[in-house]
């Protein structure tokens, strides 16, 4: 059991370490949101917290800890929600990536058939910036799970983990199977989202919903989704194969470097009707071809389409083309 | 290197350059100039953007010649300095400097002077308009001062009436100031009029032409070499730049070449290997000196050590070149053998 004066030593050091691991959960959130964002999947949610103090306290008095500072590991942590669970792979793939990892573990591993519980994925994460802590403190959990996950987590947090009285184990175990109706929920979730990836035209409605997004951060203005069904259609060959998930980065990787001269670029000729085309989401498209290979650009719009609109398109971006 | 989709007109002034007669004559044939910069609405100014782009796309960069009595870099400058000189005045400066430069065989024409953005650098564009004999440009007043309109100028170009044809952009970068310069109407075996970069501009060609050429030569060697897989287009390629750089056309053009010769796959790999080499897709003028005695023969070296060593013309003929299936070359030689001797 820990004396007063540990526990009143654990508070004031975690006082005066909090702000430095309030930078680790905004660095390591800011990071996961752009690098889960360039892998394609945008329907993600992050909540990132430091632990409360009195949080930390109860914890070290609850765990009779020898080393309560090093043994909590949560000081800082960030979840992830996703909205199917095909996507926590996705993830966990980009948390490897970016952080050196400390710990894992896959929660969907550690049940036997016959069990019911939580699910979710923890990491622990070292993460290398300049903050005000010892290297080895530099930690940062990283949850990932899906939002019927999380609602089943919170049910049990509140019921069964923190109720002030100990539930009877009928009541224990109402609570705890209901984590299969989550599972259910998943499982639905998933086979539907492979349903629809899989209906005629999705690949280009994807394709033409994430141009818009990728457009409107640039400019607000509305487009005209028929002409960019026929664009992106006519420059398909272009395009990568595995469609839009494939080209975000290529995309978010393009329009970073030249984000002021689109802008400048949408600024002069959203009015301008004699380039209707820069109104248009694809617009991206079609600078992002130009600057990239606008041999294989104008190759494909002399079969397909009229010349004049790209020769315009292509003085804008100011490496002027003949189709 | 200037991005030219960077580019932004902030202002634009025109004035009339007349033909310059010489004799009794002379003396009525002055720049009509204006007093005021012409009013640039949205579209106009796209416009003139894009006819910017358009003729400098191939420019040839230049520098200022310090050895020129030219009083345009001086102007240039005080329209770049920290206290930019009046737009306006310097601008009638240069129009009368334009007219005084022209012989009596240069065409009437507009002097556009432009003060533009490019990015976060500030620059400006001196262009001069082709004007067809006897085509009456309208001019306009702004509280009195007589001025051009540009929505009339835009129409005559529209209708091909009136084009770019000879256009400079300067822009300040450290060390000195960066220039482009294009002429759309040189002459025969010219790259820009010698009148509109040197007496009037007072400007040069940065690059020494014959460093360029044998530069572009060694890089389109090494995209040959290191970047084509077969080698029916790696013989195929090296004949066409022998071509090309025996042309009459007095400047190379990467764009041009890659577009005329290249298959379609092999044209934007080939400028990035040109831009690794520090060499940029505009034009640049042509001078055979350091290459001329490497462009009379083309060698095959093979891996087991055969080497065949032919001219440019006997490709197709004489010497043929094929992929094999299997990864391998066939090369079929058909002529009266002279003689077999031993390697010396």
């Amino acid at each position: 059991v820990l004396a007063d004066a540990d526990l009143e030593e654990l508070r004031v050091l975690y006082k005066d370490a909090r702000p430095a691991y309030e930078k680790i959960v905004d660095h390591v959130t800011e990071v996961l949101k752009l690098n889960v964002a360039q892998r394609g999947v945008s329907a993600a949610a992050f909540d990132g917290r430091t632990k409360d103090s009195s949080s930390l306290v109860k914890k070290a008095m609850r765990k009779g800890y020898a080393n309560p500072w090093t043994d909590i590991r949560d000081k800082a942590g960030v979840r992830v929600t996703t909205v199917t669970e095909d996507d926590i792979v996705i993830i966990e793939k980009v948390v490897r990536d970016q952080f050196e990892v400390v710990k894992y573990e896959d929660k969907r591993t550690t049940l036997e058939p016959n069990e019911l519980g939580y699910l979710g994925v923890h990491f622990e994460v070292l993460v290398a910036i300049d903050v005000n802590l010892e290297p080895g403190d530099k930690i940062c959990e990283v949850q990932i799970r899906t939002g019927a996950q999380t609602a089943w987590a919170n049910v049990a947090h509140d019921l069964l983990f923190k109720a002030p009285i100990e539930p009877s184990p009928a009541l224990q175990r109402n609570i705890l199977r209901l984590i299969a109706l989550a599972e259910i929920f998943d499982a639905e979730a998933l086979r539907w989202k492979v349903a629809i990836l899989n209906e005629p035209g999705f690949a280009l409605g994807r394709f033409i919903a994430g141009l818009e997004s990728e457009f409107l951060k640039l400019t607000a203005r509305t487009s005209d989704p028929e002409l960019s069904r026929l664009m992106i259609e006519a420059l398909d060959p272009l395009l990568p194969e595995g469609g839009w998930n494939e080209y975000v980065p290529v995309l978010h990787s393009f329009v970073e470097e030249h984000e002021d001269k689109l802008r400048r670029i949408y600024d002069d000729y959203l009015e301008d009707d004699r380039l209707p085309l820069v109104s248009q989401p694809e617009s991206l498209v079609v600078f992002e071809q130009l600057q990239h290979d606008r041999f294989r650009l104008v190759e494909r719009w002399r079969a397909v389409l009229p010349g004049s609109l790209l020769e315009s398109m292509s003085e804008a971006w100011g490496t002027p083309v003949e189709v | 290197l200037v991005d030219l989709g960077l580019i932004h007109i902030n202002r634009l002034i025109v004035h009339e350059v007349p033909r310059r007669l010489v004799g009794s004559a002379g003396a009525s044939s002055k720049p009509v100039l204006s007093e005021v910069e012409s009013p640039l609405e949205d579209d106009t100014r796209n416009f003139f953007q894009e006819r910017l782009v358009g003729t400098l796309a191939n420019a040839y960069e230049v520098v200022f010649d310090r050895d020129s009595p030219s009083q345009m870099p001086n102007l240039i400058q005080s329209l770049l300095s920290k206290d930019p000189a009046d737009f306006v005045a310097t601008s009638q400066q240069m129009a009368i400097l334009l007219h005084a430069s022209q012989g009596g065989v240069n065409p009437a024409g507009l002097l556009t002077l432009m003060e533009i953005e490019i990015g976060k650098r500030s620059g400006v564009a001196i262009v001069k308009l082709e004007k067809e004999e006897g085509a009456r440009i309208r001019r306009a007043k702004i509280d009195g001062q007589s001025t051009f309109n540009l929505t009339h100028l835009r129409d005559l170009m529209l209708t091909k009436k009136t084009k770019v044809f000879k256009a400079s952009l300067f822009v300040p970068a450290t060390g000195g100031m960066e220039g482009l310069v294009c002429d759309t109407q040189k002459g025969q075996g010219t790259t820009v009029a010698f009148f509109f970069l040197s007496q009037f501009l007072g400007c040069k060609l940065k690059d020494v032409p014959q460093v360029t050429t044998q530069r572009f030569f060694d890089a389109t060697e090494r995209f040959i070499n290191e970047r084509v897989d077969g080698p029916e287009e790696k013989g195929r390629y090296q004949v066409a730049l022998v071509a090309e750089l025996q042309s009459s056309h007095p400047a190379i053009t990467p764009e041009t070449f890659a577009t005329e010769h290249l298959e379609a796959e092999d044209r934007q790999p080939f400028l990035d290997t040109l831009h690794e080499e520090g060499l940029t897709a505009r034009s640049y003028p042509k001078d055979l000196a350091l290459v001329s005695s490497i462009l009379k023969k083309v060698q095959w070296n093979f891996e087991d050590g055969i080497s065949v060593v032919g001219r440019p013309e006997q490709v197709g003929e004489k010497i043929r070149v094929e992929n094999r299936a299997d990864g391998k070359t066939r090369m079929e030689i058909v002529d009266d053998l002279r003689e077999v001797k031993g390697h010396r």
